[in-house]
């Protein structure tokens, strides 16, 4: 469904930022993209829906296709209205109008127009505690009231994909987990594929099918979620899951004595 | 007593002009966060338009008031399209430089191609009757002006709260990205902005013409509105409209009680203590937008 | 190089070219008579006119007016009657009536050795009297509001009395026509006047001065910027029962607060009378009927006065210089400054010989010579080495079926002290 082929991103005509990105979202699928802080994930998704264009940043090479159409020089309004939504890194709810405004302003790219009040009554389904908070200031609301609305605000336009950056950024572990079963049973019931970027590797592999791994603009891993939870280098790095139950030594434990097994 | 009464509906009218100039300056800094120094310019540049097209046009006054507002919209527009939009992404403090450049500008070009002529007047259109109540009395005209503005002001709160292109253009004052990702072009939100906003000014410079003709000297008006604006906040309409009342009649008020006591006019500086006041106590102004951080 | 290589190519050897003597008798000959002709020209005097303009800004259309007025008749004077021996040039700054920019302009002109100067308001003379004196210049101006400026007298020469001895002119005639009426209360005098210098200029003196004279002063009424209803002032002086209301400001000005008194019914209650700015055409375009039966203090002729040769004189160049006769008040007031400048000039060039013509020599002529002329469109000008004012005479007009016509000639005024 959606396929990036050697992508570079270029800022300012002179920082390269992703450096032959090359990845493939099947329909009705999750697939997680991990990685550490500035590997150039959100970059990536930023890429896709056309928003580097607003930052003085541009492809260089290589294509994104979505559905067969190459959405390069797309303006990002135009994205969004095939099917393509994005859920920002942070939120970004619009904070002085109500909850319930935002999700107003989320169904403006939806492709055939159906009811609001229906359409506003799904998301309250997939998420009660917006129904309670529907007349709050949105900039007033909890985190994850927010990462809630922000969630819902992308589906209320029916899409096809939806590119999640970070949902977990800043919650309680128990949100966390909530926030990640509501977007397992999205999937499931509507069949929308998402592709999900996380620094959460744990919690993103548990619902993931397939996965990625970024580091300095370039995938280094992809994988099956099974795959990738047993890769040790995945299991060191990501997951805090290496010596489990043995003693462990400082010296070993520094990272310049270790290199990964990809490089 | 009958003074004091007639202060304050004097006071009410100027205050409602200042209203409604400000709604324009509201209108472009709800939808785009960039505060519009160019806002008297464009009154100005909308009074000279209408009396071309009246006096030197000779066209009859509802067809020069037709196209005088068509060149208004297209006047909007070729600011958005050419001034506002090269800059978007850039640091806010561009654009509003931007506004002011435009106002120098607006200001030589309506002295190059109007020049000269000072109190250029227009063909009546509203008749000098006097409309007398509670022993005050006032001009046609003024009354006019005070219903315009009520009625701007009420159509501006309904279509921001509950239109469609209302919402679409607080989501885009909010989140430039954000709105983009929800597939609202924000290009052509700042060209309606734009256009509404240069509407806006071409209403006021057309009542305020209508008072005393147009002169090059019509853009001075701006600076009270901006003491005006401030006073309201920046992004709330009902709050420009009491903001406007307030320095009007307080302007009155103190032309008529300070002015003997002082010696000297005080009226022209009363925004302006009030503008120091409001930044000092209250900066979002009585009905402005707190900022909202999280920590 | 090139006449290198032609000496190479005659072989080396540079020919020298016999010059004729006949040749360079024939050309020295049409040298001199070239240098002759061309002589009163090149060797006449070039006079400097520094005008500061405020042709932006306040008083703009005003200034304009004046500018072309003052230009309009140097031109008649360069062409029908030029000054034997002189050549004038008129610089004009953009001063825009801004107390910030006079000085820098009079810097310029220093620069430029300017011989005299046209100030064309009150600020002008307010912020630049004191240099005049010091750099010695001699500057006519209209600024009347500034009594400083005259006392001592110094390098400004006004070109009409004090503002105060307007207020005088218009409340001499008043009371005249109070007193024909066999009334003999007190009548009650208001001014409702714009918060400037200029607007201000006739309260210090001029309402003592009406108090002595029979009048009793109400408290004055100011407003400021460019307003658009005057009603609380007028309302004050209704209920004080003003008589004579008396403003020294602009057309603009005027026809807003006539306006608003006939929306208040006070035409037939009270006169109002404007400064010698109210009186054009403007301002019966501006107020229509209210202007009917108002005053205006002035000191030149109406254009109306088509017998008075001054006035002819002002038609004939409208027509010759700007191709339309528009009757603006204030263009026939640059024409009065240019008057006196001129014929200052022609005195001192006279008197000293034109190549003496200088800044030092025009201050002598205007505080030396005899009356000059002013074909009638304000009464004849002399200043002395003590006096600074023009005349005495002024006049009042009045508003009849749209026209300004004259009401009251020759109302000799007090010439208050300044």
């Amino acid at each position: 469904m959606l396929r990036l082929t050697n992508v570079e991103v270029m800022f300012n005509k002179v920082i390269l930022v992703l450096r032959g990105v090359s990845l493939y979202v099947p329909p009705r699928s999750i697939v997680a993209i991990l990685g550490a802080n500035g590997a150039g994930k959100t970059t990536t998704l930023n890429a896709i829906t056309g928003l580097i264009k607003t930052e003085l940043g541009e492809i260089t090479e290589g294509i994104i296709e979505f559905e067969g159409q190459a959405l390069n020089t797309w303006a990002t309004e135009r994205i969004a209205q095939i099917g393509i939504a994005q859920v920002m890194e942070g939120r970004r709810l619009f904070s002085h109008l109500t909850i319930e405004d935002n999700l107003r302003v989320g169904a403006r790219a939806k492709r055939e127009k159906g009811s609001l009040k229906r359409d506003l009554d799904m998301i309250y389904g997939y998420f009660p505690t917006l129904r309670r908070m529907r007349s709050a200031t949105a900039g007033y609301c909890s985190g994850g009231e927010q990462q809630m609305a922000s969630i819902g605000r992308a589906l209320m336009s029916d899409p096809k994909i939806m590119l999640l950056d970070e949902p977990s950024m800043g919650l309680s572990p128990i949100l966390v987990q909530e926030i990640f079963r509501i977007i397992d049973t999205i999937h499931k019931d509507k069949g929308t594929s998402i592709l999900l970027v996380e620094q959460n590797a744990p919690s993103a592999l548990d619902v993931a099918d397939r996965g990625y791994v970024m580091e300095n603009g370039r995938i280094v891993l992809e994988g099956t979620r099974d795959e990738l939870k047993e890769n040790e280098d995945v299991k060191e790095f990501y997951m805090g899951l290496s010596n489990i139950g043995k003693k462990k030594s400082y010296r070993d434990v520094k990272h310049y004595r270790r290199r990964k097994r990809w490089l | 007593m009958q003074e004091l009464l007639q202060s304050i509906a004097s006071g009410i009218v100027v205050g409602s002009l200042y209203s409604l100039v400000g709604v324009g300056i509201v209108v472009i800094y709800k939808s785009t966060h960039v505060f519009n120094f160019a806002q008297g310019g464009l009154l100005m540049l909308g009074g000279y338009l209408a009396w071309c097209f009246m006096e030197q046009g000779g066209m009859p006054i509802w067809l020069g008031l037709i196209c005088g507002l068509g060149a208004a919209v297209a006047i909007g527009g070729l600011i958005e399209r050419f001034g506002m939009r090269r800059l978007v992404g850039q640091p806010i403090l561009s654009l509003i430089i931007v506004t002011l450049a435009l106002e120098a500008l607006i200001g030589g070009s309506v002295t190059l191609f109007w020049g000269d002529r000072e109190y250029n007047v227009f063909p009546e259109f509203i008749p000098p009757q006097p409309v007398k109540f509670l022993g005050v009395v006032l001009s046609l005209q003024h009354m006019i002006i005070f219903a315009s503005t009520i009625c701007v002001i009420i159509l501006f709160v309904l279509f921001f709260s509950y239109s469609k292109w209302g919402l679409d253009m607080r989501a885009v004052a909010e989140d430039h990205q954000a709105a983009m990702c929800m597939g609202i072009s924000t290009k052509i939100v700042f060209m309606m902005a734009w256009m509404i906003s240069t509407v806006l000014a071409y209403i006021g410079g057309v009542l305020l013409g209508s008072v005393n003709g147009v002169s090059t000297t019509l853009n001075h008006i701006a600076g009270n509105c901006f003491p005006v604006v401030l006073l309201g906040g920046l992004e709330s309409i009902p709050g420009v409209l009491i903001a406007g009342l307030i320095v009007g009649v307080l302007e009155y008020l103190s032309g008529q009680y300070l002015d003997p006591i002082v010696g000297a006019s005080t009226r022209e500086i009363v925004p302006y203590i009030i503008l120091i006041l409001v930044l000092i106590i209250r900066p979002h102004g009585l009905f402005g937008l707190k900022r909202i951080e999280r920590i | 190089m090139a006449f290198r290589l032609l000496t190479i190519k005659q072989g080396g050897r540079v020919m020298k070219r016999r010059i004729s003597s006949r040749l360079v008798l024939v050309l020295v000959a049409v040298g001199f008579f070239f240098l002759a002709v061309t002589a009163p020209v090149v060797l006449a005097k070039e006079v400097k006119l520094g005008v500061f303009g405020d042709v932006t800004g306040p008083i703009a259309f005003t200034g304009q007016q004046f500018y072309k007025g003052y230009t309009d008749y140097f031109k008649w004077v360069e062409k029908y009657n030029p000054i034997p021996g002189t050549t004038i040039k008129i610089l004009m700054e953009d001063t825009g009536y801004d107390p910030k920019r006079y000085l820098p302009v009079l810097k310029k002109f220093v620069e430029e050795d300017i011989s005299a100067g046209y100030i064309m308001g009150t600020m002008g003379t307010m912020t630049m009297e004191k240099e005049l004196r010091e750099l010695k210049i001699p500057c006519v101006s209209e600024g009347s509001g500034y009594p400083p400026a005259i006392n001592p007298p110094g390098y400004v020469f006004l070109l009409r009395p004090l503002y105060p001895d307007f207020l005088a002119t218009a409340g001499i005639y008043f009371m005249e026509q109070w007193k024909k009426a066999g009334k003999t209360e007190k009548p009650k005098l208001i001014e409702i006047t714009w918060d400037t210098p200029y607007g201000r200029g006739c309260i210090d003196q001029g309402e003592p001065w009406a108090k002595a004279y029979g009048y009793e002063v109400l408290p004055y009424q100011l407003f400021s910027g460019q307003p658009n209803d005057l009603s609380t002032q007028l309302l004050k002086a209704k209920n004080l029962k003003a008589d004579l209301v008396y403003s020294n400001h602009l057309e603009g000005h005027q026809a807003v607060l006539l306006k608003d008194a006939a929306r208040l019914d006070l035409l037939d209650k009270m006169q109002f009378c404007g400064g010698s700015e109210c009186r054009g055409a403007e301002i019966i375009k501006l107020a229509g009927k209210a202007t009917e039966g108002a005053w205006s203090v002035s000191h030149f002729a109406d254009w109306t006065e088509t017998q008075n040769k001054g006035i002819q004189l002002c038609m004939n160049l409208q027509k010759e210089f700007r191709g339309v006769l528009d009757y603006q008040t204030q263009y026939v007031m640059g024409v009065i400054p240019a008057i006196i400048t001129a014929e200052a000039i022609r005195y001192a060039a006279k008197t000293f010989g034109p190549e003496k013509v200088s800044k030092e020599t025009i201050y002598q002529a205007l505080t030396t010579m005899p009356e000059i002329d002013m074909l009638g469109i304000t009464a004849n000008v002399k200043f002395s080495p003590t006096e600074r004012r023009p005349y005495k005479h002024m006049n009042v007009s009045k508003c009849v079926n749209g026209q300004w016509v004259k009401e009251k000639y020759q109302i000799e005024v007090p010439w208050l002290k300044p």
